[in-house]
């Protein structure tokens, strides 16, 4: 027998239906997320407005020494050892400076993090060096376009 | 027949359920944000040469392919033998071709391709004002094209 006055009043609180979007965006921000990730840490900025270029590819950069190539220096493992400007402007085809921490530091595979505009004479003058200074790997890194 | 007394079972209640999901997401996803980063970072291997025309040894019919950006499109170099590929030394014949835009040079790297489809390396010489991301966008697009892959190991030639 049913009592009277009863009621199947909902229990307090927020309705089952009204959280599940929220769970539905979460889920796709997390999918999104997993997707892109990765086990880099956020890359340090060398310099103010530093980009790399896009790429389709998609392997992950080895580890090795990194040089970095920005539109005002030249940095080996984020310490400074030359000018952008100058050595885009110079004639030389080697870069001393850089020949010389390669060489001290005595490494094999080295990942070069040019900027986006950086032109392509600086660039070419970084690779020479580093295989003037024996590495035998290089490469040249990108961002991915499977990024977000 | 309903029994007496039989009283109905609440229905279990999901709501704490689902908000500790949303709590784990919401700590999950700012704590993977903090300590990763959106930008995938990739490696593009590369190969230099050092300014000269470097031949790179193969036994297909195609001996070597330079890939020369110019002012307004691309120039393609193509040494191909004009005699029997297994000979150490043979004739080669030097192909001269134009390409306007990528989509025309993945064209002509696909006629190369089908002529030795085999080879997998190929030149390029960038000029010395192109940017780097110019340059990247190049490999991309020596390496795989619409058909298929072209050369996805890219020499890249600096000027001496």
């Amino acid at each position: 027998m049913r009592r009277l006055f009863h009621t199947n009043a909902p229990p307090p609180g927020p309705s089952l239906a009204s959280l599940l979007p929220l769970v539905d965006i979460l889920t796709l921000l997390l999918v999104a997320i997993l997707r892109t990730w990765n086990t880099q840490p956020p890359m340090p900025q060398i310099e103010s407005g530093f980009a790399l270029p896009v790429s389709r590819a998609e392997a992950e950069p080895s580890l090795g020494l990194t040089i970095d190539v920005g539109t005002d220096g030249i940095y080996v493992d984020g310490f400074r050892t030359g000018s952008a400007t100058h050595w885009t402007r110079a004639k030389e085809i080697l870069i001393p400076e850089l020949l010389d921490t390669l060489h001290a530091a005595g490494a094999q595979r080295v990942q070069v993090r040019a900027h986006r505009e950086a032109p392509w004479k600086l660039v070419g003058k970084v690779l020479t060096t580093a295989q003037e200074a024996g590495v035998s790997d290089v490469e040249l890194v990108a961002i991915s376009r499977a990024s977000l | 027949m309903r029994r007496l007394f039989q009283t109905a079972e609440p229905a279990h209640d999901l709501r704490p359920t689902v908000l500790s999901v949303v709590a784990l997401m919401l700590l999950l996803l700012p704590l993977t944000l903090l300590s990763t980063s959106v930008d995938r970072r990739t490696g593009l291997p590369i190969g230099l040469s050092g300014g000269e025309s470097e031949r790179i040894a193969g036994d297909g019919p195609v001996e070597q392919i330079r890939i020369l950006s110019l002012e307004e499109g691309f120039s393609v170099e193509a040494s191909v033998r004009t005699t029997d590929v297994r000979a150490s030394a043979g004739e080669v014949e030097l192909q001269r071709m134009g390409a306007a835009s990528l989509t025309e040079l993945q064209g002509v790297l696909a006629r190369l391709k089908r002529i030795d489809p085999g080879r997998r390396e190929a030149t390029l010489v960038p000029q010395a004002h192109s940017t780097t991301h110019q340059v990247v966008r190049w490999m991309d697009a020596i390496g795989e094209g619409p058909s298929g892959e072209l050369y996805p190991k890219v020499v890249l030639e600096v000027a001496q």
